[in-house]
């Protein structure tokens, strides 16, 4: 074949049955992170549906043997951001958004944890909480967070830091005693948030 | 800052978007890579 012509639009070279398969096992952590920038399930999906589709025309500018799910996250991220300065919508207004949704988990007082958690994640700066959720709940290590977000090595290790150490301090989280119980006793006695 | 605070915020980040990372996905994405897969045998050489 003649290296020279071009691909015909929709079938780059990296696109394959063995693309197919990669993609699809990346979905669930795909939601996740579309979710916890959006915290909307209907629009994190349409993310992956976009991502999914930007990841497959392009799959030829992808490294084979590299973090999929990291190229993955970069795709999603770039195409929430662009989205979101077309939208002018605030990512702030996320507070309670999933206050219903955990309902479903099983324990009262895991519950009012994670209320008390999400409030404190949702103060964050959004670059923070960005950076934890890469590093703290998808396990990305910090070059791959970095790479990511496209920063520095160093900036994602201070933005992981500040955030732990803002939870910590919001939720009192001072690691020596029982951390959880001051948190579990003040919502239970209907203390005001934050 | 402890290990036990650390592994704690980890926990909860987790259990926060564990429902999404459980939930069956939605058969949209399954057609939709068969879709995309679709469009490169018509459109490729094979």
């Amino acid at each position: 074949m003649n290296n020279a012509m071009p691909a015909p639009v929709g079938t780059p070279q990296g696109a394959d049955d063995e693309m197919r398969g990669l993609l699809l096992g990346a979905i669930p952590a795909l939601r996740a992170f579309a979710f916890s920038l959006t915290y909307d399930l209907d629009r994190s999906d349409d993310l992956v549906q976009d991502t999914l589709v930007r990841a497959w025309t392009k799959a030829d500018s992808f490294t084979r043997g590299t973090n999929l799910t990291a190229w993955l996250f970069t795709i999603l991220r770039n195409l929430f951001y662009s989205e979101q300065r077309k939208r002018k919508r605030e990512v702030e207004d996320a507070d309670g958004a999933l206050a219903g949704r955990l309902t479903s988990l099983p324990e009262q007082e895991i519950r009012v944890e994670m209320l008390e958690f999400q409030e404190a994640l949702n103060a964050l700066p959004f670059s923070q909480r960005e950076a934890l959720v890469l590093v703290g709940a998808q396990n990305f290590t910090y070059e791959e967070a970095a790479e990511i977000c496209g920063v520095a090595v160093g900036t994602m290790k201070s933005r992981v830091s500040r955030a732990r150490g803002r939870l910590i301090e919001s939720l009192g989280m001072n690691g020596t005693d029982d951390i959880g119980a001051d948190a579990f006793t003040r919502a239970a006695l209907g203390a005001p948030p934050g | 800052m402890t290990v036990e605070a650390r592994r704690r915020i980890g926990r909860n980040l987790r259990l926060l978007y564990a429902e999404v990372l459980n939930q069956p996905l939605p058969d949209r994405f399954d057609a939709l890579l068969a879709d995309l897969a679709a469009r490169n045998t018509t459109r490729g050489s094979s």
